[in-house]
C-alpha cells in the first residue's frame, strides 16, 4: 500500500536523531510542526502542557488528534493558530505555514493569517461567540474585516455559508442572537465562519459533539469535500474514534502532552501498539455491542506537575514493567513503515495476536 | 407499576420568532416543543436523542423550570409542580438537577471550583459548612478529578475537565431525577467510560433516574433503557433502546442509527448510512402533514402518499410499549424491507 503521509518523527525530547522525514511530498508540507512545547507556570517552576510535538500536513490531508481529556489537544492547536493565552503558558519551538515560521510573526500579521488563511473552529462555541450581537451581525463583520466588499455582498455571503452548514431557515437565523440558538446551531454558525474563506489550513477542535449524527455526517463530508477540492489541508481532534476512522488520513494519539503513538489511521485503529491506544479503542461503546461494560483505563491521567518519570502513562499500564521507569520512551517503527509507537514494550515489537478487538 | 418519578404531559413551549423583516414585525411565536408527553420511574434512563435543533435543550430546561411552558404539567413524584410558585421551584431545586449542554459558560468564571462545587450544600443547608471541603472533595474524585485542584479557577480546565465539574455540581445533593444535557460529548472516550460507569451507578444504587441527552448512539444505547427520539418539536418514536437499535419503526430514527460512524472499516460496509436530502425545515415554519416527510427517505421510496402532506400521524403504540408517528411502520426498517 504506498502512502504518501505527512507525519514525520519528532526528534523525541533532549536530542534525538534529528528530524526523519518519510512519504514523498514532506518537503512541501502545507503545515510543519517542529518541538512544539507548551509549557505553564513561574520561570523556576514549569510544566510541559504539550512536550515536544512534531508533524507535517500536506495539502489535502486530513490528521486526526485524539487523546484522553487534559492531553494538550486544544492547547496545541491554540498554540499553532497564535492563539495562546501569552501570560499564563509560555510556548517553544516552530511552526511553518506555506513557508512562513508563524512563531515570528507579529500580532498584526497574524491576525491576517488568521480567518482567512487558517481558521480555527473552537471547542467552546458560546464563549467565541459574541452574546450581545446578531448572528447575521458576526458573520458579516468578520468578513468585512477580511475583504473589501459591500454590505449586501457580505451579508449574501454569509446566508449562503449558514446553508451549506444546514442551518435551517438561514435568512431567520442571521437575526437571531446566540442565546436563541441550540448547542448544534451555535456550533454550526462557528463551523461557518470558519469555512467561510475556504481556508488553506483548518483546525478543527471537536467541531461535531453538539451535532446529531445526520447533521454531522453532512458537515464532515462538507469538510471532506474542502479539504478535497481546495486542497485544505484538516487538523481534527476529536475523541470520537469513529469519526477519526472515516475522516482522517493519519493520525497521532496524545498522551499527556506527548504522541505516543502515531501513523496511518487504519493501521493505528486496527493494530494498535502502545497500550494506552488499546486502552482508548477498549472504552469505545459500540452500537452493536450487547450491553457489555465499558473498559475505562484504570486510573486518571496524571497532571502535569506530577507526571511520572519515564513513560508517563507507566502507573495505568497492565504492561508496565520496572525499566518503564527509567527513560521516556522514544517513537520507534512498529510493523508498517510510518506507524509509530513510544512504548519500550511494544515499541519496535510486533506485539501478540488479538488485542485489537 | 411503581409511581413515576417524573412526569411530564402534554408540555409545549413557545419562543417568540424572531424572523420577519420591514417595520411591522409581527409579534409571532412558534412553537419549540408540541405537546411532549413521556414519563421516567426511579432508577431508569431515558434517552432523548434527535435532530439538532429538534427541542431537547428546551425540554429539559422546561423541566426544570429554566423555560416557561405555554401548555402542559409536570409532575415529580406524583405532585404536580408549578415553577412559578416559590415553593414549588425549591422543591424541584431538590429533586431535579440539570447537567447543561455548554460545560464553558456554566461554570462561574469567577469562583474557584471549590465554591462552586459547595453551594449545593449551602443553598439547600444539606451539609454543614465544616463538613463542606471532605464533600467537595469526595465530589471531585467521584468524577476522576484531583481533589487538590478545588482551590483553581474553571479555565484552568480543559473542557472535558468542566464537564465534570458540571456533573459534579449537579448530583452533589442527590437528585431523584437528572436531566443530563449531552453531559459526555466533550469527553474522550475514557473518561467518558468513567462517567457513564459512575451515571450507571448513580441509577443503580441511589435509584437516580435520567433524562439522558445526547447525539451518540452508542452511548446513549449503553446507558438507557429506553429511548425517545425528537424531530421538529415532537416525539417521533419512542421504545426500548434495544429493540429500536435493532429496529427502527420510524424512517428518521432509521436515518440517525445508519449514521452512526464505525471504529472498525469492517463495519462501515455493513450499514450504508441513509443520507436525509432536502433542507431542513425549520420551526418556523413547519411542514404541512408529517413534518418529516420533506426529507423522508420512505416517503420518497413510496411514492409520496398524499396522506404523508396531509395529515399529522399520532405517535402510536406498535408493539410493546412502543410508540412511532408515521404511518407506515412496518416499513421504516431499511434493512427489514431489504432496501
Ligand atoms: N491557562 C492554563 N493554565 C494552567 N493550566 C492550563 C491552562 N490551559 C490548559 N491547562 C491545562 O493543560 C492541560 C491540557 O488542556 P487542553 O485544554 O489542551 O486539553 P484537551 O486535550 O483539549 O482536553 P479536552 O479533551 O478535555 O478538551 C489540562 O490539564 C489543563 O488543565
Ligand atoms: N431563547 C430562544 N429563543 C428563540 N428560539 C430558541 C431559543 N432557544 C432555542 N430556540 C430554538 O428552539 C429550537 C430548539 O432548541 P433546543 O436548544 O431545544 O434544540 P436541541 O434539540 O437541544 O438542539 P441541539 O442538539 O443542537 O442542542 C431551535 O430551533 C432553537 O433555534
Ligand atoms: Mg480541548
Ligand atoms: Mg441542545
Amino acid at each position: 500500500m504506498s502512502f504518501n503521509n505527512g507525519i514525520a518523527a519528532s526528534p523525541r525530547r533532549q536530542g534525538g536523531p534529528g528530524i526523519r522525514q518519510i512519504g514523498r511530498h514532506s518537503g512541501m508540507a502545507l503545515l510543519k510542526v517542529r518541538n512544539l512545547t507548551v509549557a505553564v507556570g513561574k520561570r523556576t517552576h514549569l510544566a510541559d502542557i504539550v512536550d515536544a510535538l512534531s508533524f507535517d500536513l500536506n495539502r489535502g490531508q486530513c490528521l486526526g488528534i485524539v487523546g484522553e481529556s487534559g492531553s494538550g489537544k486544544s492547547t496545541a492547536a491554540m498554540a499553532i493558530m497564535g492563539l495562546l493565552d501569552g501570560k499564563s503558558l509560555e510556548m517553544s519551538g516552530s511552526v511553518v505555514f506555506d513557508g512562513t515560521e508563524l512563531t515570528d510573526l507579529t500580532p498584526r500579521e497574524f491576525r491576517r493569517l488568521q480567518g482567512s488563511d487558517i481558521a480555527m473552529i473552537f471547542q467552546d462555541p458560546m464563549s467565541s461567540l459574541n452574546p450581545v450581537l446578531r448572528i447575521g451581525d458576526q458573520i458579516t463583520e468578520c468578513v468585512l474585516a477580511h475583504h473589501r466588499s459591500s454590505k449586501k455582498d457580505a451579508w449574501d455571503k454569509s446566508v449562503d455559508v449558514l446553508k451549506q452548514v444546514g442551518m435551517p431557515d438561514p435568512v431567520g437565523m442571521m437575526q437571531r442572537y446566540p442565546h436563541q440558538l441550540s448547542g448544534g446551531q451555535r456550533q454550526r454558525v462557528m463551523i461557518a465562519m470558519a469555512i467561510i474563506f475556504k481556508p488553506r489550513l483548518l483546525i478543527a477542535d471537536e467541531p461535531t459533539t453538539a451535532l446529531d449524527l445526520t447533521i454531522q455526517a453532512q458537515i464532515l463530508e462538507l469538510l471532506k469535500a474542502l479539504s478535497r477540492d481546495l486542497d485544505m489541508g484538516l487538523i481534527l481532534i476529536t475523541h470520537d474514534l469513529g469519526v477519526v476512522s472515516q475522516m482522517c488520513d493519519e493520525v497521532i494519539v496524545l498522551y499527556s502532552g506527548r504522541d505516543v503513538e502515531r501513523g496511518p489511521t487504519q493501521e493505528v485503529l486496527e493494530h494498535p501498539k502502545h497500550p494506552y491506544t488499546i486502552g482508548l479503542l477498549g472504552a469505545h461503546p459500540s452500537l452493536d455491542a450487547e450491553d457489555a461494560m465499558l473498559t475505562p483505563i484504570s486510573g486518571a491521567p496524571p497532571s502535569i506537575w506530577r507526571r511520572p518519570s519515564g513513560c508517563a502513562f507507566r502507573d495505568r499500564c497492565p504492561q508496565a514493567e520496572a525499566m518503564c521507569a527509567d527513560q521516556v520512551p522514544e517513537l520507534a517503527t512498529v510493523g508498517h513503515a510510518s506507524h509509530q509507537a513510544a512504548c519500550l514494550i511494544y515499541g519496535g515489537h510486533v506485539s501478540p495476536e488479538g488485542e485489537t478487538a | 407499576m411503581s409511581v413515576p418519578v417524573l412526569r411530564v404531559e402534554g408540555l409545549s413551549v413557545e419562543f417568540p420568532a424572531s424572523g420577519g423583516r420591514g417595520l411591522f414585525k409581527p409579534k409571532t411565536t412558534f412553537k419549540a416543543l408540541s405537546e411532549i408527553s413521556l414519563s421516567l420511574v426511579a432508577g431508569e434512563a431515558l434517552g432523548l436523542i434527535g435532530e439538532s435543533g429538534s427541542g431537547k435543550t428546551t425540554l429539559g430546561k422546561a423541566i426544570v423550570g429554566l423555560v416557561p411552558t405555554s401548555q402542559g404539567r409536570i409532575e415529580v413524584a406524583g405532585t404536580e409542580l408549578d415553577v412559578q410558585k416559590d415553593a414549588d421551584r425549591s422543591a424541584l431545586a431538590c429533586q431535579v438537577q440539570m447537567v447543561f449542554q455548554d460545560p464553558f459558560s456554566s461554570l462561574h468564571p469567577r469562583k474557584t471550583v471549590g465554591n462552586t462545587l459547595s453551594e449545593p450544600f449551602r443553598i439547600q443547608k444539606t451539609v454543614e459548612s465544616s463538613a463542606q471541603p471532605g464533600k467537595v472533595a469526595a465530589l471531585l474524585q467521584r468524577v476522576g478529578l484531583d481533589p487538590a485542584h478545588a482551590a483553581r479557577y474553571p479555565q484552568h480546565f480543559s473542557g472535558g475537565q468542566r464537564q465534570r465539574i458540571a456533573i459534579a455540581r449537579a448530583i452533589a445533593n442527590q437528585p431523584s431525577v437528572l436531566v443530563a444535557d449531552e453531559p459526555v460529548s466533550a469527553l474522550d472516550v475514557s473518561v467518558q467510560a468513567q462517567i457513564l460507569n459512575l451515571l450507571d451507578e448513580l441509577k443503580a444504587q441511589e435509584n437516580m433516574a435520567m433524562l439522558f441527552i445526547s447525539h451518540d448512539l452508542s452511548v446513549v444505547r449503553h446507558l438507557c433503557q429506553r429511548i425517545a427520539v425528537m424531530y421538529l418539536g415532537r416525539i417521533v418514536e419512542i421504545g426500548p433502546a434495544k429493540a429500536m437499535a435493532a429496529s427502527p419503526v420510524h424512517p428518521y430514527t432509521a436515518a440517525l442509527m445508519s449514521a452512526v460512524p464505525r471504529v472498525k472499516a469492517r463495519n462501515k460496509a455493513m450499514s450504508k448510512p441513509i443520507v436525509l436530502k432536502g433542507d431542513v425545515p425549520s420551526h418556523a415554519a413547519i411542514p404541512s402533514g408529517c413534518p418529516f416527510h420533506t426529507r423522508c427517505w420512505l416517503y420518497a421510496k413510496k411514492g409520496q402518499p398524499e396522506r404523508c402532506r396531509s395529515e399529522v400521524p399520532d405517535l402510536v403504540g406498535v408493539g410493546a410499549d412502543r410508540q412511532s408517528a408515521c404511518f407506515f411502520p412496518q416499513e421504516a426498517d431499511p434493512s427489514a424491507a431489504g432496501a
